[in-house]
């Protein structure tokens, strides 16, 4: 494989990551409860673009907005249907983690029940699909298309989360929340509202990687499964309870796995590249023993005594 | 005595499966300081969060004026014209302490918090010099002028202040509780102060509680506990020395 073909991939796919573990640290930093659902939110978002690609010749790009809101819309029934109700009965980590893992089944399921239905109805495949875009040609340059969506993507997502969680009345009381609800309760903040606000955004970022995907990577109803190991390698190398955690755990997890499997496969030691799931698993359990608040953790320690001067 | 601004009847209240209020029934009077003492442990702070909907009412009724709030979420009764400064956790430490501002000012309009940000920060000028540094980072007497300050910034009918000069000075204290009985004198408000240094606080009440064991087992003039030797002997050690 080229060089160049090389990186657009790790590039591409670290992107991808990023935003994924981005979606995934806003849902936990809320709630403090890992969502085992959140790899879902990548097929569903996949699922909606290539639906509206099969009806109604929709470029895929176009409808990461709509991938967004309708991922966004089942991380939000999750908050309102599963995590709400069991957490006012005064059920804690444990029993709400079991509860995610039978969210996830459902949605899953649900999503392998529709393509099942979709493929028998319209005769077409819904399953290991993949849409390719090709390339665009920038400056003389051929730039693969999933990489310029996926680098445009997350640099709108990345601006506009600074801007609204810096500049904003509704994320500076987001992030109030996060750090002390009660606090945030005796200001008049209305903190259920919040944090549905903050499942509904984690739930659409995750989602509106479904759409690249689909153009990057043979998908399946499995596929945000098949991903979630990764996605909290990303988050939990970079720092689950940061948000510049996940940028740097989704590029470092990124990196590592497409590089990493690459070198593997080469002789001497010629790995089959199925086993390169095995690269981000061994980075989280590195991480949970020797950084268990990961790399982010000590970047504010170094930003710390800088302020101090 | 005046009519009462806040009440509480037969009040029991706690946390999850914990009962820590027992039958606590009080009239706050209105444009008064009520002053709420007793030992550690004693249920004072626990008062407070239940009148504001923080922790959970087992039986009782709360009243605001003639509207009942029992139960209703803090959101709400923060709306309704009460603030309060909780003893612990007041400021939120991620935020820069501008941002804190801005926080305690969630339910007013931009012009409103703007102003409010200039009144507070002449009362604490030391807080100008953060107003970028992270709240986190402050030190102990900072924070609570923080918390004090963010307390202020809605200036609602009612104030419930949980020890409010924890962690400052004997200088600052004096005047903070300066402060407080200003907003009572000069601006009328309805203060509930809950202080573990008695003296200090029972100098500027009109009223007071004294709590144990989760029940209330003085209430009367407040002054009076200073004045009068025994009672101030029985209830607060004020002057008890062994014999
Ligand atoms: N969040 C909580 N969950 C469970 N129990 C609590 C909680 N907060 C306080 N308690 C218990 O309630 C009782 C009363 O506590 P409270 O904080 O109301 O006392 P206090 O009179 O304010 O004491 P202090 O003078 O030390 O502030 C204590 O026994 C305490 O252990
Ligand atoms: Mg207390």
């Amino acid at each position: 494989m080229p060089l160049a073909n090389l990186l657009t991939n790790a590039f591409t796919y670290s992107n991808m990551l990023v935003l994924m573990a981005l979606g995934l640290t806003f849902s936990y930093i809320t709630l403090k409860v890992p969502n085992f659902a959140q790899g879902d939110f990548i097929a569903v978002g996949a699922y909606v673009a290539y639906t509206s690609y099969v009806l109604w010749d929709i470029h895929p790009y176009l409808t990461i907005p709509l991938s967004f809101h309708v991922s966004g819309a089942i991380s939000l029934l999750m908050f309102l249907f599963v995590f709400s109700p069991l957490s006012k009965r005064g059920f804690k980590l444990t029993e709400l983690m079991i509860a995610y893992f039978a969210a996830e089944m459902i949605i899953r399921s649900a999503l392998l029940i529709y393509t099942d239905y979709m493929q028998s109805s319209l005769s077409k495949y819904f399953s290991n699909i993949l849409i390719p875009v090709g390339q665009v040609e920038i400056g003389g340059y051929e730039i693969s298309s999933p990489l310029l969506a996926s680098f445009i993507l997350l640099l709108t997502i990345l601006v506009s989360f600074l801007i609204i969680l810096k500049y904003t009345k509704l994320g500076i009381a987001l992030r109030a929340v996060i750090q002390n609800p009660e606090l945030g309760r005796v200001y008049g903040v209305n903190v259920e509202k919040m944090y549905a606000i903050s499942w509904f955004l984690a739930g659409g970022i995750t989602g509106m990687t479904g759409p690249v995907i689909l153009t990057f990577f043979p998908t399946d109803p499995n596929i945000g499964w098949t991903f979630l190991i990764r996605i909290f390698a990303a988050s939990i190398v970079g720092g689950i309870d940061s948000m510049l955690g996940a940028v740097i755990g989704g590029y470092f997890v990124g990196m590592s796995e497409v590089l990493g499997i690459y070198v593997l496969s080469q002789p001497p030691i010629g790995l089959q590249p199925v086993y390169r799931v095995v690269i981000p698993f061994v980075l989280m359990i590195a991480a949970l023993l020797i950084m268990p608040r990961g790399i982010a953790s000590k970047l504010e320690g170094i930003s710390f005594r800088r302020e101090r001067k | 005595m005046e009519a009462p601004v806040l009440r509480t009847e037969d009040l029991n209240a706690g946390y999850g499966k914990m009962h820590i209020l027992f039958d606590i029934t009080l009239a706050f009077p209105e444009k008064k300081v009520t002053v709420i003492v007793g030992p550690n442990g004693s249920g004072k702070s626990t008062l407070l969060k239940t009148i504001f909907g923080l922790a959970k009412v087992i039986s009782g009724k709360i009243y605001l004026k003639t509207q009942e709030i029992t139960s209703k979420p803090p959101h709400d009764i923060a709306k309704m014209g009460i603030a309060y400064l909780p003893q612990t956790q007041n400021i939120f430490e991620n935020l820069s302490v501008q941002e804190n501002l801005k926080m305690a000012a969630y339910t007013l309009s931009k012009e409103e918090a703007s102003a409010k940000v200039e009144e507070v920060l002449s009362i604490f000028p030391l807080l100008r010099a953060y107003m970028k540094q992270k709240a986190g980072k402050l030190s102990g007497g900072e924070r609570q002028m923080l918390a004090t300050a963010m307390a202020l910034m809605r200036s609602p009918e009612i104030l419930m202040f949980d020890e409010p000069t924890a962690a400052l000075s004997p200088k600052i204290s004096h005047q903070l509780i300066n402060i407080i009985r200003d907003l009572n004198t000069k601006k009328e408000k309805t203060i509930i102060l809950v202080e573990q240094n008695a003296k200090l606080a029972l100098e500027i009440s009109d009223y007071a509680v004294i709590m144990g064991s989760g029940r209330v087992t003085y209430k009367g003039e407040g002054r009076k506990l200073l004045e009068d030797p025994e009672l101030g002997a029985l209830y607060l050690g004020l002057r008890a020395r062994q014999q």
